[in-house]
């Protein structure tokens, strides 16, 4: 027998079929957690709705510049200001932020922030993802960096830089890693999550970037 | 996957074929895609 549990996204989307929303709807009347379901998800679209559909469809190419493209959509449209800038500001950047996880499947949430895969910038054994923290007095960076190899190499220094909407470059942390090894070095800064438009990892030795992600 | 299905009116079984997986994670993406919204926009102020 059909599972109908993860039906009632599409459905509210419009993205079931003709014959599969008959077959739902038949569900429906007679599934009370399903119809349930239905009910928490209903109110969504009318949300979503208040995005200009030319902004949605451009995240589609550029995943990663969602948010500043989100909010900037969200001060110009017209509709918003019917809600109030603020709370469109607010929900888009929510949005933005969720979107982002949803188009990118494979990048987990954490709890108060999204993480974010750096894109390599010269071609390296490294690899790292960071998470995003927004905090009181700022924003907490947790830096999770991947040295693929065999273990027993040579350990290097890496330097973490942050640039924020002002062109500022500052360097946030740095630790050393070698082949083979994890690790999981957190830094703090005072730049608020908003604006912070870069952060690269680099190479200390060299001080080359090697590992970059922009927003 | 909700800016596919919503925004551009692709179907389940459009999706399925242009992403090369089953229907069934399809419908899922989008179930855990609408529901991460969902709670974020409850933990929304205002
Ligand atoms: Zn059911």
């Amino acid at each position: 027998m059909t599972s109908y549990r993860e039906w009632d996204a599409a459905y509210v989307l419009g993205s079931l079929s003709p014959d599969e929303r008959r077959e739902y709807e038949e569900h429906l009347e007679t599934c009370e957690s399903c119809a349930r379901q239905v009910a928490e998800l209903s109110g969504l679209p009318a949300i979503l709705s208040t995005l200009p559909q030319q902004q949605a469809v451009e995240l589609l190419d550029e995943p990663q510049d969602m948010m500043p493209t989100l909010i900037t959509a969200a001060r110009k449209s017209r509709r918003w200001t019917r809600i109030g800038i603020a709370a469109a500001v607010v929900t888009a950047a929510a949005l933005g932020a969720v979107l982002a996880v949803v188009l990118r499947p494979s990048q987990p949430t954490e709890a108060g922030g999204v993480t974010t895969q750096l894109t390599q910038t010269v071609p390296s054994p490294v690899t790292a993802s960071v998470t995003l923290v927004e905090e009181p007095w700022g924003t907490r960076i947790d830096v999770k960096c991947e040295y693929g190899g065999q273990p027993g190499g040579r350990a290097l220094p890496y330097t973490l830089f942050i640039a924020d909407s002002s062109g500022a470059l500052t360097r946030v942390g740095s630790w050393s890693a070698g082949p083979g090894t994890s690790m999981t070095p957190t830094a703090t800064t005072d730049v608020p999550r908003g604006q912070i438009t870069r952060i690269e990892i680099r190479l200390a030795t060299n001080d080359r970037t090697v590992l970059e992600a922009r927003f | 996957m909700i800016v596919r299905a919503f925004f551009l009116g692709q179907s389940v079984a459009e999706l399925a074929t242009l992403l090369n997986v089953p229907p069934d994670i399809i419908r899922a993406r989008m179930y855990y895609g609408l529901r991460a919204l969902h709670l974020a926009l409850q933990q929304t102020p205002s």
